[in-house]
């Protein structure tokens, strides 16, 4: 079998390969430190970019500070999908472009990383292992041992073979050391699982992990986009909908649980995100879709497609998305547009959506309105 | 305990060798072998099998890297063992994925059979891996080296499983154009 041999041959690397990927880990932590302090100058970014226009005065009446755009994708090249229709990536997001904003909150990113890459301003470690612990017994488990990781940047959890990890973030990690079966009538696979049984599993599972989701008001986030294979692979999130139209847009980026399949269709992983939202810097006004569009063919955006935007013919579809990464020091919202990439059609028919990220905040409140200069890395 | 130190009780025929390798190593190699073979009883007897290939490679081989060497060891006799089980159909894993996956990086309508020595395919591999970005170079390596998962990878490294995918769909495709330019035909 011929990939058979390609496996033979990548076990035959370079011994350095090898080892560079077994530690780059710690590698890429100091580099993150490093990105935070340098970001300005990121000569290594996928997108290298240049300042636009010079903003109007924003509303004094407002008192709003300037927001400055965070021009790291993450420096993990290309986000894009595969799908046949842009419609089947949608993952229920409470915004659509028929909704009118008139503005958002932004906030600070409590969290951010030092010049070694270790999280400083999140949770301490006592709060981590605080949390730990009370997602043991919110679970009923008896704890074992509570620990700090080697790296000290997580605690540890191990109760019997269920380990949770608590991340400065708030972030909460169960993982199942033997996974968990779920009742026969549940299908729950990273592939070859329809719309709805993974609907149906999903619903299972809110209910059945209630107490550690947390959530009031569950909304599902099923994701599926396809792999080359052309089997749809879904991921099973959820969100907390509760609340007036804002609160459910704050809901869907910030506050989510996730669950994750074995390969034998069993609950291997729970994953629970909750942002901390305490620092608030202001209600920004927000432009509308409408305009977002105008200035993506301005190539006023920030991607990490590696290819000029095909044109407005190609724009597929657009949502409306806060970046939550740990590149951002602060929360803010952006128009994300899915634009088909012709050249990166496949031959079974999978059409790829590249991702091109336009800010919602007005040019006027921003200190660096990205303007896409034909760079690549 | 060092590296060279490990290697000079080796060559010491000191049986201490085996168990600091085990010390420092042992979780290395015990998550490569239970990655492809996704079975404790099986991944520790590859594990064990591995000490005992190193103990007889050594002399006179004198590894420059340690870790990737015990790695490589543990690789090659997990996939093997996979092998082996497969025949006797009682696999069906992450292997069977990762090389569905790899079907993209080879030719499915050259039909000159042009095989290349064991290690040229490699050498050309290596060529590419050494001229793309370091971060994809490291998720290509984990998924198709240590056989990690999609979500392991992406935990690891801080990023989405999309992206993840993202990363391996795009190097797949690049890895192919390469080896076509090279005139390597799998």
């Amino acid at each position: 079998m011929k990939s058979e041999k390609l496996l033979d041959e990548i076990g035959l690397i370079d011994d350095r390969l090898i080892a560079e990927a077994e530690t780059y880990e710690a590698k890429r932590k100091k580099k993150k430190g490093r990105w935070l302090g340098l970001a300005a100058v990121a000569a290594c970014a996928a997108i290298i970019f240049s300042l636009g226009l010079i903003p109007k005065e924003p509303d004094p009446s407002l008192g709003l500070p300037k927001l400055t755009i965070n021009e790291n994708m993450g420096d993990y090249g290309f986000e894009g999908f595969l799908a046949y229709d842009v419609k089947e990536l949608s993952d229920g997001n409470p915004w659509n472009e028929n909704d009118r904003i008139d503005t958002l909150p932004v906030f600070r990113n409590p969290v951010s990383y030092d010049a070694a890459g270790l999280p400083i301003n999140g949770l301490s470690e006592e709060q981590m292992m605080q949390t730990a612990k009370d997602t043991a017994e919110t679970m009923e488990l008896a704890i074992d041992s509570v620990s700090l990781s080697a790296s000290g940047d997580e605690a540890v959890a191990i109760c019997g073979d269920v380990t949770i990890n608590a991340e400065p973030d708030g972030g909460i990690r169960i993982i199942f050391g033997s996974s968990v079966q779920l009742p026969e009538e549940y299908r729950f696979t990273f592939h070859d699982t329809t719309q709805k049984e993974a609907q149906d599993v999903l619903q299972y599972l809110l209910s059945e992990y209630q107490a550690v989701s947390g959530l009031k008001s569950p909304s599902l986030s099923l994701f599926g986009d396809y792999n080359i294979n052309g089997q749809r692979t879904f991921s099973y999130d959820a969100f907390e909908s509760e609340g007036d139209f804002i609160q459910r847009i704050l809901g869907y980026n910030f506050n989510r649980i996730s669950f994750s399949p074995d390969d034998e269709g069993k609950l291997w992983i729970i994953d629970r995100y909750k942002a901390n939202l305490s620092q608030k810097i202001g209600d920004y006004p927000i432009i509308t879709a409408q305009k977002a569009r105008e200035l993506l063919l301005q190539k006023k955006y920030i991607t990490s497609v590696p290819e000029k935007m095909p044109g407005e013919k190609m724009i597929a579809g657009v949502e409306l998305i806060y970046r939550t990464s740990h590149y951002d020091e602060i929360f803010m919202p952006y128009y994300r547009f899915l634009v088909e990439l012709p050249s990166m059609k496949m031959e079974n028919g999978l059409k790829t959506f590249g991702a091109f990220y336009v800010p919602a905040v007005g040019e006027a409140y921003l200190t660096n309105m990205p303007r896409w200069n034909g760079n690549f890395n | 305990m060092d590296d060279h130190a490990i290697i000079e009780l080796f060559y010491s025929r000191s049986e201490t060798a085996i168990h600091e390798t085990s010390q420092k190593y042992g979780n290395y190699c015990s998550r490569i072998a239970m990655n492809i073979l996704a079975n404790k009883e099986d991944s520790e007897e590859c594990v064990s099998d591995t000490y005992f290939k190193t103990w007889n490679a050594i002399p006179p081989q004198r590894p420059e890297v340690l870790r990737s060497f015990l790695g490589r060891i543990t690789r090659n006799l997990s996939l093997n063992r996979y092998k082996e089980k497969r025949r006797q159909k009682r696999g069906g894993d992450e292997v069977d994925l990762l090389l569905s996956e790899l079907e993209g990086c080879v030719s499915s309508d050259h039909t000159v059979e042009t095989e290349l020595e064991r290690g040229r395919i490699a050498g050309t591999i290596n060529k590419f891996l050494y001229s793309i970005e370091i971060e994809h170079r490291v998720i290509f390596i984990r998924r198709y080296w240590y056989v990690d998962s999609i979500s392991s990878i992406a935990k690891r490294l801080g990023v989405s499983e999309s992206k993840v995918k993202s990363v391996l769909f795009r190097t797949r495709n690049r890895l192919r154009a390469y080896l076509e330019k090279e005139g390597v035909w799998i």
